[in-house]
């Protein structure tokens, strides 16, 4: 009978660069399949001039969407890299912001030039506030529009926990992640609609409808992650799927 | 291994009866909201469960192939495990498929009925109440007819009608008025009957009491609703029983002559008359075999220049399918036929109040009126008081061939009946007329074909989704096991909630293909159904080594 083999030990910087790396590779493929459809209906619809017109104003204004699935195709691995669960979502938190503020930051500098308008998605998939207030970003304070983007990276990154909560039968992290992924979108689409605005004005304080998203998406991840810190199973450093 | 292979089905069958008990259930929540009639709520109800169960079915194949891959041998691998639980899978994909094809669209149609049925009884009871509070008691009758055609059992139906007779008795013992005043000016019952009337009236003072008697009974027959008709019939019968023959002599003669009379229109070919001639004559002896046998002659006669008002409500009773434009340019010159509301039956296409253009600058209109083959009828008879008909009203031009009430028109009722389809609910049209219809649609009818193409291109697309899904599902399975094998209660328990679950994705991956589907509907006329069929099976494939790809992550 041969001996087994120990385990071979994959260095955790790797592992973190195999992370962002699949970070990155999810954020282009999403933005791929979806511009590809949205291109071509923009340019039949005659909505843009140019092709690369086109593409660009329709690769940027669908980025909180692509950032928002690559963050919860990195919650798996993740859980299988870390045994601190604040690395872990420092590590979705810095990525996410990174991804999101990095056209906001190129549009404000003037590095590139796109048409940032609101993305053909938004009619199909209830994303017009989603897409709305990522273009808006170029326009704002730099205070403000960082605020925003640093609440929804917390806001998509939050999500974490939830998916450890299947931890004895992976299928179900399976079918829940998809159905949160859009319950995020729903979610923060609310946060930035007219509701919440007035629910601030009902308790006597008033705030734009944009400091009121940002306000409610940095509430809702912090109870996320309370909850992750209180109910959600640990971690599993070294565990070969979950 | 028999225990794996054997879950699928259960687990996919279970989650479909709950699906559809599920789906009776909320239609049961949701009856009083959509205003359904009772006659009607059980067939709604299942019709509701039926759809309820369509949109749940690509979830619960997903579920159901992920969960009895979730429990396949470990180290088995994708193909291994696919080949052996997939057949039953496959098999199941093609029975839902053929459902949603097939069954699914004609459900959706018949449901669509029910609920435009029911808010058109209602709105008509409405307005009929309505009608009867201010006065207007023919209106109320009118509205109430619409109401008869749909359910003459309903209870508030049967109260209102019973409130309208008692209406109508009230007028009628109502002290009388002068003799053409009274009545309904505008009812075409009225007015038949009036002109009787007046006739019986001059009959009567000329001394011809025998036809004063008959006359103003036909017009008691017509509109029984006139007090001073009445009394001229007593009057005029008390005349007849103090002349010299005895009265029932007098009667047998008449009768007699009246038979005769009918007989020889019906050899003009004056079909109309003798009907009316041969229903007042069964009336009196419905015994006489002479009437029986010439009464459905002249029936039959009648078919071919006009038909009877029964049918139209029998049709618009079972189906009310809005306003059409209809134009078709033959050899002979363009036909154009505008509608306020069409319904087909059995019967033909009928139409109410319709405008007619035609070749030689004809244009009329007509209340009423019947497409049966390529002959349309512009005349209606009552046929239980046959005086009253609802004619035609030339406007311009020439009757044809075949006379004021008959005309052939270069297109049949096939084209109308298409034509009234394909500009309905996309949803609703079934699939052999989209497969078919497409081109006619467009050359012939001139419609808007993009969102006909795109349904057809979703159709398409079922078979193809139920098959990627349980690819999926399979690959999701093997990839996604429990280190602990689930317990079968567990398994069994957990499908609905994973059905849930799966619907959200698989409607947010709808809407994508719907979009997909529009635009290229839109961006590929000439080619769309060959683009379309070509992506889904790319899709399909792909979807294969993804699932192998998934499984192949698996934990051995």
């Amino acid at each position: 009978m041969p001996m087994p083999t120990p385990r071979a030990r994959v260095c955790p910087m790797k592992k973190l660069a195999k992370i962002v790396l699949r970070f990155i590779v999810s954020m282009i493929a999403v933005e791929l399949a979806i511009s590809v459809v949205l291109v071509a209906h923009a340019v039949a619809e005659k909505r843009f001039s140019t092709v690369l017109e086109a593409v660009s104003g329709e690769l940027l204004s669908i980025m909180p969407l692509a950032v928002l699935v690559a963050a919860f195709l990195c919650y798996y691995p993740l859980t299988r890299l870390y045994a601190s669960r604040l690395l872990g979502y420092l590590t979705l938190v810095v990525l996410g912001t990174l991804f999101l503020a990095l056209p906001v930051v190129a549009l404000r500098l003037d590095w590139i030039d796109a048409p940032l308008r609101d993305s053909s998605l938004a009619a199909a998939w209830n994303y017009l506030p989603i897409s709305s207030w990522y273009v808006s970003l170029a326009g704002l304070p730099w205070l403000e529009a960082g605020l925003s983007i640093l609440a929804y990276a917390c806001f998509v990154s939050s999500f974490w926990g939830l998916s450890r909560q299947s931890t004895h039968r992976p299928l179900w992290g399976a079918f829940l992640a998809p159905a949160l992924g859009l319950g995020a979108v729903y979610l923060f689409g609310a946060f930035l609609s007219g509701i919440a605005e007035a629910g601030f004005r009902l308790v006597g304080v008033t705030f734009s409808r944009l400091w009121s998203g940002t306000i409610l998406a940095a509430i809702s991840a912090l109870c996320l992650v309370l909850f992750d810190f209180t109910l959600c199973p640990k971690t599993e450093p070294g565990r070969h799927h979950g | 291994m028999a225990d794996r292979t054997s879950r699928f089905l259960p687990i996919a069958l279970g989650c479909m009866t709950l699906a559809f008990i599920t789906g009776f259930g909320s239609g049961l929540l949701s009856i009083g909201k959509a205003n359904i009639l009772y006659r009607f709520a059980v067939q709604w109800e299942l019709c509701v469960a039926v759809l309820f169960l369509a949109a749940w079915t690509p979830a619960i194949l997903l579920v159901s192939s992920a969960l009895a891959f979730e429990v396949a041998d470990r180290g088995e691998g994708f193909s291994g495990a696919a080949s052996k639980a997939l057949i039953p899978a496959l098999v199941l994909a093609a029975a839902v498929s053929i459902f949603y094809l097939l069954v699914v669209p004609g459900i959706r149609e018949r449901k669509t009925w029910y609920e435009d049925a029911s808010a058109l009884f209602s709105s008509s009871l409405m307005d009929a109440r309505d009608a009867l509070a201010k006065g207007r008691i023919a209106e109320a009758e009118r509205l109430l007819l619409v109401c008869r055609a749909i359910d003459e059992k309903d209870e508030g139906y049967k109260e209102l009608y019973d409130r309208v007779q008692a209406a109508f008795i009230l007028e009628a013992d109502a002290p009388a008025e002068p003799a053409p005043a009274a009545g309904e000016p505008d009812d075409p019952a009225w007015r038949t009957a009036n002109r009787f009337y007046l006739e019986s009236l001059r009959a009567r003072d000329e001394g011809r009491l025998f036809d004063a008697n008959y006359l103003a009974r036909r017009s008691l027959s017509i509109f029984p609703r006139r007090p001073e008709v009445r009394r001229l019939v007593e009057e005029t019968w008390q005349a007849l029983q103090s002349l010299g023959p005895s009265a029932e002599e007098l009667a047998d003669a008449a009768f007699y002559k009246r038979k005769l009379e009918g007989y020889a229109m019906l050899q003009e070919k004056d079909y109309l008359s003798a009907f009316r001639r041969f229903t007042e004559l069964a009336a009196d002896a419905d015994a006489d075999q002479d009437v029986r046998k010439y009464l459905e002659l002249s029936r039959e006669g009648l078919e071919s220049v006009a038909f009877f008002l029964d049918e139209d409500r029998r049709a618009f009773g079972e189906s009310d399918l809005g306003e059409l434009r209809f134009e078709s340019a033959q050899p002979g010159g363009r036909w154009a036929l505008e509608a306020a509301r069409c319904a087909v039956s059995d019967d033909g296409v009928f139409f109410r109040d319709l405008a007619v253009k035609g070749p030689g600058g004809l244009e009329l209109t007509a209340p009423f009126a019947r497409l049966r083959g390529d002959v349309l009828l512009v005349r209606a008879v009552d046929r239980e008081k046959p005086d009253v008909v609802w004619e035609p009203a030339y406007l311009a031009g020439k009757p044809g061939e075949l006379g004021p009430y008959a005309m052939r028109v270069g297109f049949d009722e096939g084209n109308v009946i298409e034509k009234i389809r394909l500009s309905g609910p996309v949803a609703d049209v079934p699939l052999a007329l989209l497969a078919t219809g497409l081109g006619r649609a467009e050359s012939e009818y001139r419609l808007d074909v993009a969102p006909l193409r795109a349904e057809f291109g979703l159709r398409l697309a079922y078979p193809f989704v139920t098959i990627m899904l349980i690819l999926m599902g399979a690959g999701l399975g093997i990839r996604f096991k429990a280190i602990e094998p689930p317990r079968p209660l567990a398994t069994y328990l957990s499908a609905p909630f994973l059905v849930v679950l799966g619907l959200v994705p698989i409607q947010a991956g709808a809407r994508a293909g719907r979009f997909m589907v529009s635009l290229l509907a839109e961006s590929l006329p000439g080619s769309f159904i060959l683009a379309w069929a070509a992506f889904l099976a790319l899709c399909t494939v792909a979807s294969v080594f993804f699932a192998a790809r998934v499984a192949l992550n698996a934990p051995r």
